[in-house]
């Protein structure tokens, strides 16, 4: 395996372990906390982590050569275009109260990406050739 | 694009991890490489030239 790959997988397991541990830890403490900037403050602990995360595969994605880093921009290209769709086509049926949604909801936005790109980067990898 | 990627590897005794390694870059970019499903920038095409000591159009042709 490449140094760099070795390199985004510690990162990326260092920030999602701390990720969990704020999730576990310390997010649920924001309901509890009375003062606004404090409630706040906790309650946006979990972006530290997950802009660690995000580092990460930006680090990933920047340092990879030119073939695999088509390979991510294609995967991430196509996973934006279906996200866009779906939340636009969500949005539509809320605006027009056929559905409702709160805004929650909105924490599916990056794990449908993230989830998408993954299964296409993997579809890319066989089509041209496992590493 | 063509090319004689596996045959000047192969002269080499090179594995493809083997040259992946000398260009800096994945197994996976030299294995696209080799069965025309990429064609490298000018950069690599270059890098690739010079680590097998030939001129790029000795080593990639295009299609008939």
């Amino acid at each position: 395996m490449r140094a760099l790959e070795k390199r985004y997988r510690r990162e990326l397991f260092l920030a999602m372990a701390a990720y969990v541990v704020v999730m576990l830890l310390i997010y649920p403490l924001a309901r509890q906390v009375e003062a606004p900037f404090w409630r706040a403050l906790v309650a946006l602990a979990p972006v530290l982590p997950f802009a660690a995360a995000l580092r990460a595969i930006i680090r990933h994605v920047r340092d990879s050569d030119e073939f695999q880093r088509r390979l991510h921009l294609e995967a991430l290209a196509i996973s934006s275009v279906v996200v866009s769709l779906l939340s636009t086509t969500a949005a539509f049926l809320v605006a027009a109260k056929v559905i409702t949604l709160d805004g929650t909801v909105l924490f599916w936005v990056f794990p449908a990406l993230a989830g998408l790109f993954g299964a296409l980067r993997c579809w890319n990898a066989r089509r041209y050739g496992r590493e | 694009m063509n090319n004689r990627i596996r045959e000047l590897r192969g002269n080499r005794g090179w594995s493809q991890a083997e040259l992946a390694e000398r260009l800096d870059v994945s197994r996976q970019t030299i294995n696209a490489i080799e069965t025309g499903k990429y064609d490298p920038s000018l950069p690599l095409a270059f890098a690739i030239a010079r680590l097998f000591g030939a001129s790029i159009e000795s080593i990639f042709t295009p299609d008939a």
